[in-house]
């Protein structure tokens, strides 16, 4: 039988929190999808997938996490921007009191051990 | 680069076609800015949408697995599931039994002999459609069977050697349907091999007889029948009492086989064979001489066993012919008159009995 052992790689990671940072950037300033990604790898989140920003949005925003409006641009296309609703404000405060006690318990386990 | 960079409009079509199993709603509202996204993404100078995003294919799956909901494919989906567990449980029991040298051993050596086996796949298949055109046998009955048989085998081998490590789709799909009638047939054939012995009760179907079916357990006082005696409800007996099967073939026995000969009278036609009791020649006496050997026949003498003796005008009469109600199947009378032949005995078609 075949078994797997997983290197934690961020991507992996990054699959569980990409809502929360979605949600993080967004609360900063209302953003349209590419700016999104841009900013997700500005903070760091290099490999962070353009498809997976812009699937997270659209499921955000069905889920009403997320209100929208269409700027008119001059030059380029017109540029549909995302910011939080109530719903989305409240879904990033419970998010990220998950995730920092999450962290906080992974990073007491592995203060005991790593070097 | 020979291929030209995909605009954003194609990128997107390419997209949406490879998500074109999602419904159509579903679908728009996941992909309704795509082509105002991908515009942008476009608009960065330095690279390709496809070096930069990957394949349109690779995109969607991203999409679809970011944008959750429904399964892509739920039914294939449901198909790897089965399949992974399946596959999950033989793979359990195979590192289970590995820990058993004998099967350790054993599945060290399986594959040795995987090309005795493509040979037996090859053969088996063989023998099954030759089957189906022919009496079912262990070897081929001819030359141009044995070509056949040999022809199928090679390609058995050659298959074998060809997909060894692994082919997909309907090749592999059609390879492991033949393993698996190959392997019936084989069992089928060790179980129950077809046999060309004699000694049960043989039904002859007269001239030509492709299939020999045989009734067994008929004999079960221990003995085998190659003589019938009857009589009737008071114990009288019977003579010249013809038999016949359900289809109206001519029950007959074998009496050669266990060196009895039939008694030829000298005067008049041979006796039906399937006219009991037969009139059997008595124990003791020459056997094998040719028919219209002046030797071979009889005189009706009162000497006989009574039980052999035949009807005084040396012929089934017709006060034997079965009544009405007993009559073998419609069409199947036979000729009332005082000479029947054995080309009055209805043919009837061998594949009806054919049970194999």
């Amino acid at each position: 039988m075949r078994s797997t052992v997983r290197r934690v790689d961020s991507s992996q990671l990054l699959k569980g929190v990409l809502d929360v940072a979605v949600l993080a950037v967004l609360a900063k300033r209302d953003s349209y999808g590419y700016d999104v990604v841009r900013s997700l790898r500005e903070a760091g989140l290099e490999d962070v997938g353009d498809a997976s920003v812009y699937g997270t949005l659209r499921r955000l925003f069905k889920a009403g996490a997320l209100n929208s409006y269409v700027v008119a641009s001059d030059e380029g296309p017109h540029r549909k921007y995302y910011g939080l609703n109530d719903v989305g404000r409240s879904l990033l405060t419970s998010s990220s009191a998950a995730w920092t006690s999450f962290a906080a318990t992974m990073n007491g386990l592995l203060k005991e051990v790593a070097p | 680069m020979t291929v030209p960079p995909l605009t954003p409009g194609a990128y997107a079509q390419a997209v949406r076609e490879a998500l074109a199993d999602l419904p159509p709603a579903d679908r728009e509202e996941m992909l309704e800015d795509l082509d105002d996204h991908l515009a942008e993404v476009a608009a960065e100078p330095g690279m390709s949408l496809e070096d930069r995003l990957g394949s349109p294919q690779a995109y969607a799956a991203e999409l679809r697995a970011a944008y959750g909901g429904r399964p892509a494919r739920p039914r294939r989906r449901l198909g790897t599931q089965v399949r992974t567990r399946a596959t999950g449980l033989l793979g359990t029991a195979h590192a289970r039994l590995l820990q058993l040298p004998p099967y350790r051993q054993a599945a060290a050596f399986a594959p040795e002999l995987r090309p005795a086996w493509w040979v037996l796949r090859g053969y088996a298949v063989a023998l099954l459609i030759l089957s189906g055109i022919g009496p079912s046998r262990l070897v081929p009955g001819d030359v141009v069977a044995w070509v056949f048989t040999l022809a199928l085998v090679w390609a058995s081998v050659w298959a074998g050697r060809r997909t060894v490590p692994g082919v997909a789709g309907w090749g592999r799909a059609a390879l492991i349907a033949a393993n698996a009638v190959a392997v019936i047939v084989v069992l089928a054939g060790l179980a129950d091999p077809p046999m060309h012995t004699s000694g049960e009760v043989a039904f002859d179907y007269g001239v030509p007889r492709p299939y020999d079916v045989r009734v067994q357990d008929v004999a079960t006082l221990g003995g085998d029948i190659y003589n019938i005696i009857p009589y009737d409800e008071k114990g009288a007996p019977l003579h010249g009492v013809r038999l016949y099967d359900q289809d109206g073939r001519p029950i007959t026995t074998d009496p050669e086989a266990y060196g009895r000969a039939i008694a030829v009278p000298c005067a008049g036609e041979p006796p039906m064979r399937n006219a009991y009791p037969l009139p059997l020649m008595p124990e003791g006496s020459q056997v094998g001489l040719p028919p219209g050997d002046p030797s071979a026949c009889v005189m009706p003498s009162p000497t006989a066993s009574p039980a052999v003796t035949p009807t005084p005008d040396g012929s089934p009469s017709a006060d034997a012919t079965p009544s009405p109600g007993a009559t073998p199947s419609q069409g199947a009378t036979p000729s009332q008159g005082a000479t029947p032949s054995p080309s009055a005995s209805p043919s009837a078609s061998p594949s009806k009995a054919d049970g194999k």
